[in-house]
């Protein structure tokens, strides 16, 4: 796929999305001025980018989309309930549509159907008069009788081809609208070889263009590129305008490229010295035009009152003078261009970026900090210059790792707010009614985890729906309010960002999951397992208690697959119930999967380093406290028990042979283990690395992290430890 | 005078690549526990001297950790052990010979060199100190043949992947 499709895919995605939620903000809060505007403007957007590749599908479908909610947007028409859904229907056609065909695959007979249908429906709502209009509209496109001859001026900003626009696609939708007539490269201003920039656009086009369009419709072909060209369009019988042309292009050579290139007569281009003055009749003439720029401005009409007799005898402040005037003048006029152009666009404030680019960057700048550790340790004396040196260039790395790192970041509404549509469908499909709460939208994750949660999140919330929240009869029948509900929160906890679900139904049967959990053989008959170790169990494969099996859950698979993707996360799940009140499922994630900060420590002849995010303490374990352990394994302290995991026992090293050992206090969630290591060794901060798929099935090491010294150490994973110990 | 050796010395080396990209194909050969065994060129991304490992506990004797190539972590497998022909006795000649990610412990580099399709042999049956599943085919070297290790079998993920039966 090309760099352009790309874009513009990604493009159509935002604007899809914008589109849904607007419309399912109308369905909740009603239509407003606002979101139809919203609406409408995704549709244009897409129809418009979509028509400067070509695909001609989508841009006839989201014409008619345009056309209905133009009349919405101006009051013909008002919106009702099956409107929206019929939207929200378009808008899976558009997603539809435009997967198939930027994949250059051909539309299925039974999709060009539903196309059709939507059409139809979308046709039905449209005010008769605007279909005529339409069909009059039609006519003349196919007959051509009045197609203008547009004079169409392009420049090209320097930086164009960086915004992924081919000046190619531009005469491909020259030649889709109407007939170029005439064309005439603009080439005096590439520089000599020396001098140019193999990035920029020099070239710039002058074009007769016989199409039968409006001005504005001409000014649309530039929709998507109209901050990044100059452009000057006219009809082509208007003398005047080429006179114009040529004084608002500045260059000198125009008139006689004009003339060559038989776009017009020389007669017709009258004033010749106003366009090509000589250098000395150029100072005059810029004066003069200064001069009638002064004349609108009353308040210096005094000054210029005096002056304008003697034809150029100004001093030096009045020129001053004159160009500060006409420097405000200028100005504005560019507030008023940005004023105007406002409404249509919101300001360009974000870049997109690769995500994969950055992690390259996140991987160099992790190489860099190696490097210059290394640096330190070299020359060894960091009180010389050159090591107080090395240290500040590790805290200017610091703060450019922590920026790029920043990058990362998303806030999680966007991706919460795409749940709003898929509850509201499930919820209708099976007969519940239920008011979703999203909370929290503003926490910010890394991007890879946003992107990684948002399917497990779907399928709990289905679940939430399907399992927990009762029929409306139902609730009533329990003393519950007919409209159950459905949290979705986020919110961040000590170095961990923490999303909830909850819902307000019946709860978790206990009972009932360990029956199940007993009848597929996943449990013995005489265990002894708690409240929580239960409700871990709808977590494990093949086990759904429910007893149909819908097309939205039930099936029993879904529930393992959610849980391994939250530890492949690094993140860990727990559930909460009440048996007629609802339940709750906490899942907890790292901030970020790329950099820890971790505390570096070794265990035999291996380091290793735990995120400092799960650390709560570490304290020392004396001689007699290793005796009085006496094969337990817990220990006392401040009069709470501390359960404890021995590490080398673990990972099966040899016994200690150090006197001293430490315990490091590790908590994740609400668990807490203290892990006997052999020597702490302090903070270090570090991007993570992959051990590789050989290590994949090693449970407890995350990953791997290079040390300043070139040294690697594993990352201890502490909710997968915290686990272990207590398998046991 | 000396853009014609230039052009002449080039020439030859082109000649030889043609040979290569014809009916012969380029091999390592290494030295393994007294005997030479050889690797397809085309399996081998880098050789380099034998550095410190960084041992990852709970896995197979053979995976003796993982090792830090300029910021990269590779695998370290002990090809020795993996055939079950004991641990190696590092020396300065031992070697890392590093395959898709996973760095192969050998005793010394012998040489690489292009070995004519006419000269490999199926495997065979007997007088192979190794598994023969761990064996793609022979080689005649030097008037001996050479067994050309299987990449695939050697490296086989699910099994080298499996976690140490016991404490």
């Amino acid at each position: 796929m090309t760099e352009e499709l790309e874009i513009f895919l990604e493009d159509c995605d935002d604007q899809l999305q914008m589109m849904e939620d607007a419309l399912v903000d109308m369905q909740s809060n009603g239509a407003s001025e606002s979101t139809i505007g919203t609406i409408f403007r995704a549709v244009h957007t897409i129809k418009g980018s979509a028509g400067m590749f070509g695909f001609d599908d989508i841009v006839t479908f989201a014409h008619t989309g345009e056309n209905l909610f133009d009349s919405i947007r101006q009051g013909d028409v008002g919106v009702c309930e099956e409107m929206i859904s019929l939207f929200l229907l378009c808008k899976d056609h558009m997603e539809v549509l435009i997967n198939l065909l930027t994949e250059d695959k051909e539309l299925s007979a039974a999709q060009k159907e539903v196309g059709h249908n939507l059409i139809q429906r979308l046709e039905g709502y449209l005010p008769r008069a605007q279909i005529k209009e339409e069909n009059i509209e039609d006519i003349p496109s196919t007959i051509v009788i009045e197609a203008a001859k547009w004079h169409i001026s392009i420049r090209f900003h320097k930086d164009f081809f960086t915004t992924g626009m081919s000046i190619n696609s531009v005469f491909k939708f020259f030649n889709k609208v109407g007939k170029v007539l005439k064309i005439q490269p603009i080439i005096y201003n590439i520089p000599s070889i020396e001098d140019i920039n193999p990035l920029h656009p020099y070239i710039g086009f002058e074009v007769c263009l016989l199409a039968d369009l409006s001005k504005s419709e001409v000014e649309d072909i530039f929709e998507f590129i109209q901050e990044d060209v100059d452009l000057y369009i006219f009809l082509c019988d208007d003398s005047d305008e080429y006179n114009t042309l040529v004084s608002i292009r500045k260059e000198p050579e125009l008139k006689n490229e004009l003339i060559n290139a038989k776009f017009i007569d020389e007669d017709t281009l009258i004033e010749p010295e106003l366009i090509i003055p000589t250098v000395e009749e150029k100072e005059e003439i810029v004066l003069n035009q200064k001069e009638e720029e002064i004349v609108l401005n009353q308040k210096e009409e005094e000054i210029v009152l005096n002056q304008k007799e003697e034809e150029i005898v100004l001093n030096q402040k009045e020129e001053e003078e004159i160009v500060l005037n006409q420097k405000e003048e200028e100005e504005i006029v560019l507030n008023k261009k940005e004023e105007s152009s406002e409404p249509k666009k919101k300001a360009v404030s974000s870049l997109r970026v690769d995500s994969s680019k950055i992690d390259i960057l996140i991987n160099y700048m992790s190489e860099i900090s190696i490097t210059n550790s290394r640096i330190l340790t070299l020359i060894d004396d960091e009180g010389s210059e050159i090591g107080e040196t090395v240290i500040h260039m590790k805290q200017l790395l610091e703060f450019v790792s922590d920026g790029i790192m920043d990058m990362r970041m998303v806030k999680v509404g966007d991706s919460f707010n795409k749940f709003r549509r898929i509850v509201s469908d499930t919820a209708k499909k099976i007969g519940k009614d239920v008011d979703f709460v999203i909370s929290g939208e503003d926490t910010e994750l890394d991007k890879t985890v946003v992107e990684r949660i948002s399917d497990p999140l779907l399928h709990m919330l289905r679940n939430s729906i399907d399992h927990g929240v009762e029929l409306p009869e139902d609730r009533v029948a329990c003393g519950k309010p007919a409209q159950g509900r459905v949290d979705l929160r986020a919110y961040q906890d000590s170095g961990t960002i923490v999303i909830e679900i909850e819902d307000n139904g019946k709860g978790l049967d206990r009972d009932r999951i360990l029956a199940k959990a007993i009848e597929n053989g996943s449990v013995k008959k005489n265990n002894n397992l708690s409240d929580s170790e239960i409700y871990k169990l709808i977590f494990s494969a093949g086990l759904s208690t429910a007893e149909t099996v819908s097309a939205i859950s039930g099936r029993g698979v879904g529930m393992d697959v959610v849980k391994r993707n939250i530890e492949d996360l690094r993140g860990s799940v727990e559930i909460e119930s009440t048996i007629g009140q609802g339940s709750k499922i906490t899942i907890r994630l790292p901030l970020t999967l790329a950099v820890i900060d971790g505390f570096l420590l070794q265990v035999g002849d291996t380091k290793y380093i735990i995120p400092l995010e799960n650390i709560k303490e570490c304290i020392e374990l004396t001689t007699i406290e290793q005796e009085s352990l006496n094969g337990n394994e817990f220990i006392n302290v401040r009069g709470e028990v501390l359960p404890l995991l021995d590490i080398r026992l673990l990972l099966g090293e040899n016994k200690s042979i150090t006197e001293r050992q430490n315990i490091v206090i590790v908590y994740f969630g609400k668990k807490i283990v203290g892990l006997l290591v052999d020597e702490l060794l302090g903070e270090h901060q570090t991007v993570i690395k992959s051990l590789g798929i050989v290590f994949d099935q090693l449970s407890g090491i995350s990953g791997a992290s290079v040390l300043g010294s070139g040294e690697i150490a594993l990352i201890f994973d502490v909710a997968r430890l915290i686990e272990l110990r207590n398998e046991g | 005078m000396e853009l014609d050796l230039d052009t002449e010395m080039n020439l030859d080396d082109m000649d030889d690549d043609l040979l290569v990209i014809g009916d012969s194909q380029q091999y390592l050969f290494f030295i393994l526990a007294g005997d030479i065994y050889a690797i397809d060129v085309n399996n081998i991304s880098e050789m380099i001297e034998y550095q410190a490992i960084t041992k990852v506990p709970l896995m197979l004797p053979y995976i003796k950790g993982v090792t830090n190539v300029r910021g990269k972590i590779i695998t370290v497998l002990d090809l020795r052990e993996r055939f079950g022909l004991g641990e190696t006795k590092l020396n300065y000649k031992t070697s890392l010979v590093i395959t898709n990610n996973i760095a192969l412990i050998i005793d010394e580099v012998h040489e690489v060199t292009s070995v004519e399709e006419s000269n490999l042999k199926e495997s065979i049956n007997f007088g192979v100190k190794i598994e023969r599943r761990f064996v793609k085919n022979m080689a005649s070297y030097n008037n001996t043949h050479i067994v050309i290790l299987d990449c695939d079998e050697v490296l086989n993920i699910k099994e080298i992947s499996q976690k140490r039966a016991s404490k």
